[in-house]
């Protein structure tokens, strides 16, 4: 966990933070854009933004934290603005496991590439309540108001996606 | 009976209301098969649980070095700007700069290989291709003119030179992205941020100053994209690649 500073960040607590963090919000915003450039770009932009605001950062939060959500909102921008080029599954982390028992890390590298091709299945919507909801936890309220619809929606939103995905692994199993 | 969107949403701890999660745990506690449905909903999603993996060195470096010359703006002078286009001004000079930065070194270090130098990717073979990088260098070569003319020009002309020039590089960009070049796309779309920057800049001295540089900048951004599309283009018979040098 990266040490939470206890003034306004200085360069260094950014370079440590990058070192640290920067494969989470990097992966992060590669969820949401599918695409290596869009997603490295809304890092980059996240860092500057979060430089540039630094003396704005509230002690009480985390840096990585912070910079992490900036990451996400910029990726989601960016991922408005354009049509995503298609990414090769191999650059997702859908199936590196670290701290998973041995089976669950086999089911992760075995469903990888299947799973990164039910995550293209999904639509673009889909997909982003998913990852903001299951895998960056973030409020459905919250998740509502970023995409501009109800809760209500953001809620359905999830469910096709969810179920989608379940559906997909069931296959895999041979299950019905 | 219970659907799974009700126990999702008591698994992810959101969107229940109290009476809700209390029916759900009531359900739970009396009900073998529910619990056996929440725990493989749980695995199910567990196993759609990404891990984390780590950030490439060079990408590591890019983001650094981004942060440092950041560092070194904020400490140098501030400059008042029309804000024009917002937060991408400062990103804009520091992207141009890592990439100016990543293409010395890629002519300083050139990657040592047997194999042909890759060529753009294109959705179509051969002379489609080759149409499409001619296109983009008469675009580089005409863009080029009309920017170095831009510090003879008054404010309003000015604006209007760089808004068809941006115009016309969004057209490219998304050109590329769809010809399947994203090398190509990726340093095109680097030189967007450069020209809003000189967008924003007004007729004072240190402005024009600025101008200068960025149209120098520009021009040089142009001519190095130029010079990799006019190296691959005589020779039709290279191997196509799904990659661009860059």
């Amino acid at each position: 966990m990266f040490d939470l500073p206890t003034r306004v960040p200085a360069l260094d607590d950014f370079h440590a933070v990058v070192k640290q963090r920067g494969g989470r919000w990097y992966h992060a915003c590669l969820r949401i854009t599918r695409d290596a450039g869009l997603a490295e770009d809304a890092v980059q932009d996240a860092l500057l933004k979060a430089w540039d605001r630094r003396d704005s950062f509230r002690q009480d939060a985390e840096l990585d934290t912070w910079i992490h959500r900036i990451a996400l909102n910029a990726a989601l921008d960016l991922v408005r603005k354009r049509n995503p080029e298609s990414v090769d599954p191999d650059q997702l982390d859908l199936h590196e496991g670290t701290a998973a028992s041995p089976e669950t890390q086999y089911t992760r590298q075995s469903f990888g590439n299947d799973l990164s091709g039910a995550m293209e299945r999904l639509t673009q919507l889909e997909r982003e309540c998913f990852v903001l909801k299951h895998i960056e936890g973030w409020p459905l309220a919250d998740i509502a108001e970023r995409q501009k619809c109800t809760v209500n929606n953001a809620k359905q939103t999830l469910f096709r996606a969810v179920r989608k995905l379940r559906a997909d692994l069931n296959d895999w199993r041979g299950e019905a | 009976m219970m659907n799974d969107d009700t126990l999702l949403l008591y698994h992810l701890n959101d969107g229940l209301t109290n009476a809700e999660r209390a029916e759900v745990e009531a359900a739970l506690a009396t009900d073998e098969v529910l619990r056996a449905r929440l725990a493989r909903l749980a695995a199910d999603l567990d196993t759609l649980r990404p891990v984390e993996a780590g950030l490439p060195d060079d990408m590591l470096l890019r983001l650094k070095a981004s942060l440092e010359r950041a560092a070194a703006s904020a400490a140098a002078p501030a400059k008042p700007v029309r804000r024009r286009f917002g937060w991408g001004l400062g990103f804009g000079v520091f992207a141009a700069g890592t990439l100016a930065l990543l293409i010395g070194l890629r002519v300083l270090h050139p990657p040592v290989t047997d194999e042909a130098p890759p060529t753009i990717a294109t959705n179509a073979a051969g002379d489609d291709s080759a149409r499409f990088e001619r296109s983009v260098r008469w675009y580089l070569v005409d863009a080029s003119q009309q920017l170095a003319g831009l510090g003879a020009l008054p404010q309003p002309e000015r604006d209007a030179v760089l808004d068809k020039v941006l115009a016309q590089n969004r057209l490219y960009v998304a050109a590329a992205e769809r010809a399947e070049a994203p090398a190509l796309a990726r340093s095109l779309r680097a030189l967007t941020p450069v020209m809003e920057t000189l967008g924003a800049l007004g007729d004072s001295a240190g402005d024009a100053t600025a101008l200068e540089g960025g149209i120098a900048q520009l021009g040089f951004e142009m001519k190095v994209i130029q010079a990799r599309l006019v190296l691959r283009a005589p020779d039709s018979q290279r191997v196509p690649s799904r990659t661009m040098l860059l």
